[in-house]
């Protein structure tokens, strides 16, 4: 199953920051297990994107640790939610394929993808044109992923 | 047999944080020898504990987590690497006054390198120093009375 307009418009809201809309449509979307795959791969896109933007092609291990050092500290629950190890490894696979990330558990995976698309949205704060672009990219790379 | 804290044991850890290399490689290969092993551990936790206070004085998650990644960048690829996790983990329980769970052996000893890395943050003159290794002294003997 592909990525729904219903799915796209939720994160549509939560680029924008718009929490009220986010959470409202978040809840609103089908939770049958033949949703669940393509919210997940469209979370992914989103990520991989996300983390192209902010650090290209090379960034050197030192920049990904001060960001990770940066988000994480941004509130105490992220501290203790996003390990520093798991999420620097989860930034570094998508710029490199020398890491392995097999062994985090996959609710932690989900948080850090969201910990870290929402940091660098907020950022960046792109336009609502660079937003439209991003999720258009993402929706493309994660029905390729899901086909 | 208690454990005692003995002018050598300051020596080396003065040796240690002065990063005196010539000087300290003899001294530590003493340790084994001198079956002194007890007394320098526990006069380098509680140098720990005590850099630890001076450090953090305002104890928030998020100066932790900036120091820890500053020490990771700090130290580059040459050194042996600080796993951030276990790093934040032995901190926040020298504050607390604790024992932090969930550690290998390998991991709870980095708190020496920790312990080089705030002092080199600190930057102590001699005089610092010397005040400092006598506050570590005390603590030291205290622990060392209940072990």
């Amino acid at each position: 199953m592909p990525v729904s307009d219903d799915i796209v418009a939720a994160f549509r809201a939560h680029l924008r920051g718009d929490r009220q809309e986010w959470n409202r449509l978040n809840e609103a979307l089908d939770r049958s297990p033949a949703t669940t795959e393509p919210y997940f791969a469209f979370l992914t896109a989103l990520f991989a994107m996300a983390v192209q933007r902010r650090f290209g092609n090379a960034p050197t291990d030192d920049e990904i640790i001060d960001f990770v050092a940066d988000l994480r500290s941004r509130e105490d629950v992220l501290a203790d939610r996003l390990s520093a190890d798991a999420t620097e490894r989860m930034i570094t696979m998508i710029v490199r394929d020398d890491v392995m990330t097999d062994d985090i558990p996959r609710q932690q995976t989900i948080d850090i993808r969201m910990g870290v698309l929402t940091a660098i949205i907020r950022d960046e704060a792109p336009d609502a044109t660079e937003i439209e672009d991003l999720l258009k990219g993402s929706r493309a790379l994660a029905d390729g992923l899901l086909s | 047999m208690p454990v005692e804290i003995t002018d050598w044991h300051v020596d080396l850890l003065r040796t240690y944080l002065r990063q005196d290399d010539a000087k300290l490689r003899p001294m530590a290969r003493m340790i084994g020898a001198k079956d002194e092993l007890d007394g320098s551990g526990v006069l380098m936790w509680a140098a720990f504990v005590e850099a630890c206070h001076r450090r953090f004085t305002r104890k928030t998650g998020a100066d932790i987590v900036r120091f820890v990644a500053h020490a990771r960048i700090r130290r580059g690829r040459n050194a042996p690497p600080i796993a951030p996790g276990a790093a934040e983990k032995l901190i926040i329980s020298a504050l607390a006054g604790t024992r932090a769970e969930g550690l290998t052996e390998l991991q709870r000893a980095q708190h020496i390198i920790l312990l080089s890395e705030l002092i080199e943050d600190a930057a102590p003159t001699e005089a610092e120093l010397e005040q400092f290794l006598t506050a570590a002294r005390t603590y030291a003997e205290r622990l060392a009375a209940t072990v």
